[in-house]
């Protein structure tokens, strides 16, 4: 009879376990296993849990500079992932308050129905358990009304992007209420850009997207 | 130019492979998006100056991106390609550094070896990298349990989960790490 997974798995982590040992003494398939997941626990434990941080700006525009491409970051189809610790963190430390009601405000009847935006990517989003719409009221005024968004270190900005083609258009930026009511300027066809979407912003005088989604919605048509 | 692939679908590895091969630049974005800290750390740390790691991480996207053709899907991932490049970007670099150094010095200068070795370097980041990629919870479990030498029991008191949801991310989250290991680690020598 092997050794479980989860034997291996302790014995791996250091937990001493003298039953398992004479069995790896004798038995080479399992003592294969253990030393290729040892292994891995030494490898993780040398570097520790810090993250990798993210590349500097400078090594992309290297890149798109010696190739001659366009210079537009890289679509956040992804957003980085060793964000995400930081931002759990955050998270902890402040929730913003979502909708804020709308009294006093002229009544602007919402043109289409809202869309839902949802935290990205899937798994090991920025602000998980951040929800909010999306809808575009009849001045042409994209209204976003974000709930459950952490505090930023730096802001939200509220953009129309097609993921397909890198195409991107700035709009605005959310209020601290997780709200923004945001003029879609003339010209724009809303139904070129199929996704809203929210990202993270640092003030460091970069105008283009951060490359850190929030939030995503479809775009309401 | 019409794309090849849909965006969402380079989210997989293999869509990936074959679209940065037929030269469409979303991949290289989107390669970038995914490799460019792994890539940069695994230099910053085998060179001595910020601004030589930049100038070798970003050549290392400019070679792939010239030499796509060459990329072989079936001797292993991008990820691993991508290492294996930066691998020879950084040694190169050390080369020259050398030759240089010995011409100025005229006796045999020790290299500046970075410690640990590019291969333990290259597996150490390709874990840091897949730890941060791991779930919120498992990242979290498998923390505890590695880095806090917590037991299982530990771990599951810490977390307030029961003990057999533990284990399975521990263990998954180790399965996770050694794949990522066997198959991402750069092409050696």
């Amino acid at each position: 009879v092997h050794a479980t997974d989860d034997q291996l798995v302790r014995r791996a982590l250091g937990e001493p376990l003298p039953d398992l040992d004479r069995h790896t003494d004798e038995c080479p398939a399992c003592a294969g296993e253990l030393a290729a997941l040892a292994a891995t626990v030494d490898v993780a434990r040398a570097e520790g849990d810090a993250g990798l941080p993210p590349a500097p700006d400078a090594v992309w525009r290297r890149i798109t500079d010696e190739l001659g491409l366009a210079p537009e970051r890289p679509v956040p189809l992804r957003p980085r992932v060793q964000q995400a610790g930081r931002w759990l963190l955050a998270g902890a430390a402040a929730l913003v308050a979502g909708v804020v009601l709308a009294v006093g405000l002229p009544d602007r009847t919402p043109q289409t129905p809202a869309t839902l935006l949802a935290p990205v990517p899937a798994s090991g989003p920025v602000a998980p358990g951040a929800t909010g719409q999306v809808r575009l009221a009849a001045d042409r005024t994209l209204v976003v009304e974000a709930e459950g968004l952490p505090a930023p270190d730096g802001y939200y900005e509220v953009w129309l992007l097609d993921p397909d083609s890198g195409r991107m258009l700035a709009l605005g930026t959310l209020g601290d209420d997780g709200t923004a009511r945001l003029p879609v300027p003339e010209g724009v066809a809303v139904t070129d850009y199929p996704t809203v979407d929210v990202s993270v912003e640092q003030d460091d005088g970069d105008p283009t997207h951060s490359g850190v989604s929030a939030l995503r919605a479809p775009v309401p048509t | 130019v019409t794309p090849l692939v849909s965006a969402r679908r380079l989210d997989d590895d293999s869509a990936l492979a074959e679209a940065f091969r037929a030269g469409d630049e979303r991949a290289l974005r989107e390669a970038y998006e995914r490799w460019s800290g792994l890539v940069h750390a695994f230099c910053r740390r085998s060179l001595p100056s910020a601004a030589d790691a930049e100038e070798a991480a970003a050549q290392v996207f400019v070679s792939a991106w010239r030499g796509r053709h060459t990329f072989d899907p079936g001797r292993g991932s991008v990820c691993g390609w991508l290492l294996g490049i930066a691998r020879n970007e950084v040694v190169g670099r050390h080369r020259k550094a050398a030759r240089e150094r010995e011409l100025r010095e005229s006796l045999a200068a020790a290299l500046p070896r970075p410690a640990p070795s590019p291969d333990e370097l290259v597996d150490r980041l390709l874990v840091a990298d897949e730890l941060a990629r791991l779930t919120p919870e498992q990242r979290r479990a498998v923390g505890l349990a590695f880095f806090d030498d917590l037991t299982h029991e530990q771990v599951a008191a810490v977390m307030g989960l029961p003990l057999g949801t533990v284990k399975s991310h521990i263990r998954r989250g180790l399965t996770t790490l050694r794949r990522r290991l066997e198959v991402d680690r750069g092409a050696r020598d």
